[in-house]
């Protein structure tokens, strides 16, 4: 047995619960080893030491520690609203709800998402268009009474009204319905309708309705004209 | 102190009126068990003041998590954990106070280790002595021989309710040992030297 080994077994004795074989070893090292015969020595006088150790008997205070512990007790009291908070912390630890909360916001994200990129693409889609259409008029030629600021002014409002090449003009759908309110109360008054849209418009106003209704004769002119298709008619 | 099925029963009781917060049962309940909870404090830190305050602290903390309280085991098993945990806490603490601000520690770190030992040998006060070597000792070795030579635990206990490994334990105990025996040769060869 090397030294290193006997010192161990020496002071961890009980610990290391050593055969019959390995304390007959120590013994016999102890027996021709001055220096574990002195540490076993040392230990001996460590362990009687330890053994005959008398501790002061604690003083009772039980009524003082029951009375510090009771009293902050008192003061760990929760209000209401920090239980609630409490209950609300416990709530979320848990991972189902954690998972459902994370995975309800991922489903509003992506929703807006989606929303946007559908706005988006009306928008260019809108854009593509009324490019379009500005091309078309600005190749038609220098001499038109048309520049795209006109139609600028009309979609934004400024404008009721765009005159196009030729005779068609485009009126504004309120500005359109105020002349016709205007004109329904002056009999003989004549309104110069030159496009599709207008003629819709004019067809479904309830007053043109009530004199298209009054008059046989108009009443067949523009049946003709929804028969053959140049406007829809809203009925 | 739990003696028998009765004192178990009654430990029961007074812990679920506790849980449903019945703070005079609480109360019953730590002056049934500090003077337990004190001896395992002291023993460790041998200072009155600090077991004191770890007992008030383990028995706050037993308070905060009653609830979690699993009846299969004793209660006693409970409270001695929490108690040592908190006393090997401020064991390391005040090591680290002694290594970082050089702070004087209890009334024993107060006395520089050769006063003490010199008082040791006049009074023949062993525990002064025993204690002035422990509190030379670095956290680990002074928690181990603590629980395991002034408290008689056994190595698995120590390990479990330390969270450390056998062979830790063992090693820490070891080194405890053969420190502390080191120490108390040179105090009786002095002793010897006066005598003569």
């Amino acid at each position: 047995m090397k030294c290193n080994s006997a010192i161990k077994y020496i002071y961890l004795q009980k610990e290391l619960k050593l055969s019959e074989k390995q304390q007959k070893q120590l013994e016999d090292h102890i027996a021709a080893c001055d220096k574990c015969s002195m540490e076993f020595s040392k230990a001996g006088n460590y362990f009687s030491t330890i053994t005959n150790l008398k501790f002061d008997e604690s003083p009772i205070e039980d009524e003082l520690v029951a009375n510090h512990v009771t009293s902050r007790i008192h003061a760990l009291r929760k209000s209401f609203l920090e239980q609630m908070i409490e209950t609300a912390e416990q709530f979320l630890i848990k991972p189902a709800v954690r998972f459902a909360i994370a995975a309800s916001i991922l489903f509003i994200c992506l929703s807006y998402a989606a929303e946007e990129y559908r706005a988006l693409n009306k928008i260019n889609l809108l854009e593509n268009k009324f490019s379009a259409i500005s091309n078309k008029i600005i190749e038609a030629g220098p001499d038109l009474p048309i520049n795209t600021r006109d139609i600028k002014n009309f979609i934004s409002g400024d404008k009721q009204y765009l005159k196009l090449p030729g005779s068609w003009v485009i009126m504004k759908e309120t500005s359109l319905i105020k002349k016709i309110e205007e004109l329904s109360n002056q009999p003989g008054a004549e309104l110069l309708i030159n496009n599709q849209n207008d003629l819709r418009l004019l067809l479904n106003h309830p007053e043109v309705k009530k004199i298209i209704e009054k008059d046989d004769e108009l009443k067949k002119i523009f049946n003709r004209i929804i028969l053959e298709g140049a406007v829809t008619h809203e009925n | 102190m739990e003696t028998g099925i009765s004192n178990q029963n009654k430990t029961r009781e007074l812990i679920s009126k506790s849980i449903s917060g019945d703070t005079d049962a609480f109360r019953m309940l730590v002056k049934e068990y500090n003077g337990y909870a004190h001896a395992i404090a002291y023993k460790t830190l041998f200072n009155h003041d600090d077991a004191r305050d770890v007992v008030q602290e383990s028995f706050i903390r037993i308070w905060k998590h009653l609830r979690n309280f699993n009846p299969e085991i004793k209660f006693t098993t409970w409270l001695y954990k929490i108690v040592i945990n908190l006393c090997y806490d401020r064991i390391k603490s005040r090591n680290r106070s002694k290594l970082i601000f050089n702070e004087p520690g209890d009334e024993y770190e107060n006395i520089s280790a050769a006063d003490s030992i010199e008082k040791s040998i006049i009074d023949n006060d062993q525990v002064r002595m025993i204690l002035s070597f422990a509190n030379e000792l670095p956290p680990k070795q002074k928690i181990v021989f603590m629980m395991r030579d002034i408290q008689n635990c056994n190595v698995e206990e120590t390990s479990e309710l330390l969270g450390m490994s056998l062979s830790s334990v063992k090693t820490n105990l070891f080194n405890a040992r053969k420190t502390i025996a080191a120490r108390i040769s040179k105090i009786e060869s002095r002793r010897i030297n006066n005598e003569m």
